[in-house]
């Protein structure tokens, strides 16, 4: 849980539309919006050093509105990038209130060299992100699970997952595994082949029984 | 079938929606079926059927030629092959249960089988 809280000045936006925007682009500015429960949504702008920042904190951020003394709890609902040169397009805020718990969405991290892969198998980490219900005071970074222990074939599910007190995972039920070793699958036919030879040696040591 | 534009950007089909890495392009073109087997096969072998591999294109799109040294006229050339239009930033191959380090190799490899600019992507 980040323990510094992060300030973003944000101007009100009055202009809308592709064009106004790529104006605001152009200069430096990043387009946003500010929405939650029982607000009206406001657009608004940020620089983007200061929205570079905001991204990459999960936690909740206080939005500074400039002109006046007036500031926002919001957390990061949203980022929109740009496919081809990466660069942040925009940004949705959702406005938070800190006694209301919220669903949110955070990386999900694996840590440790699994033994499985050290006899040839390959970890595969089936969610990336996880969907988590908390206070907005309470959202973790990220949810980190060790997967070293891991054998060839062995998974982890999202009940063995270690959350944080006060987070509880909504993104599936508790048997969906997050992340297994997968066999190699060369190995895996190596073992079916000698499993379809072993009748046919049977069968010949009859064959040499009966004669 | 006429040769349509390829105008624009990839608006869909241009981040990773399956696999751990994929070959995003940057230029836009024609890939022909020829091409499109020739990657499969260079990234399969590399990654030595470990994996998973998804290929997000499909060369639904005919051309048609004209036989050589036929003069011109005489109707529209039968159809000589296959090709899939693909934009600036269309995923065009996705991998998943690899290392990075073969996935990697095995993309370079296939975009190497392609007269288009491509660079990988990682989830």
């Amino acid at each position: 849980m980040a323990s510094e809280t992060i300030t973003v000045t944000v101007a009100n936006r009055t202009e809308t539309g592709k064009n106004a925007n790529r104006r605001l682009r152009r200069n430096g500015s990043i387009p946003c919006v500010l929405y939650g429960k029982n607000i009206d949504s406001r657009s608004l702008t940020a620089t983007a050093k200061d929205i570079r920042v905001a991204i990459d904190h999960p936690a909740v951020i206080t939005l500074a509105f400039s002109g006046n003394k007036e500031t926002a709890s919001a957390v990061v609902k949203n980022v929109q990038h740009d496919f081809l040169s990466a660069s942040i397009l925009h940004v949705d805020f959702q406005q938070v209130n800190r006694n209301e718990k919220i669903t949110s969405s955070v990386p999900l991290e694996l840590i440790g060299d699994p033994v499985g892969t050290h006899h040839g198998g390959t970890l595969d980490q089936l969610f990336h992100t996880l969907e988590i219900e908390c206070f907005p005071q309470d959202i973790p970074e990220y949810i980190r699970c060790d997967v070293s222990k891991l054998d060839l074939g062995d998974s982890i599910t999202l009940a063995e997952l270690d959350v944080p007190e006060g987070v509880v995972i909504v993104s599936g039920n508790p048997d969906t595994t997050v992340a297994h070793v997968l066999t190699p699958r060369a190995a895996e036919e190596d073992e079916e082949a000698e499993d379809e030879a072993e009748p046919e040696v049977i069968a010949k040591a009859k064959k040499t029984d009966d004669e | 079938m006429q040769r349509g534009s390829l105008a624009g950007n990839a608006r869909r089909n241009n981040k990773l929606d399956f696999g751990d890495f994929g070959l995003q392009v940057l230029e836009r073109g024609w890939i022909t079926n020829q091409q499109i087997e020739a990657m499969r096969v260079a990234l399969t072998r590399h990654m030595k059927r470990q994996g998973q591999v998804w290929i997000r294109m499909f060369p639904d799109k005919p051309i048609s030629k004209k036989p050589l040294e036929t003069r011109m006229g005489k109707g529209k050339g039968n159809p000589d092959t296959w090709v899939a239009v693909v934009r600036p930033g269309r995923v065009i191959f996705e991998v998943k249960g690899c290392s990075e380090t073969i996935a990697r190799e095995g993309l370079s490899r296939a975009a190497n089988k392609l007269g288009l600019r491509c660079r990988m992507l990682k989830r």
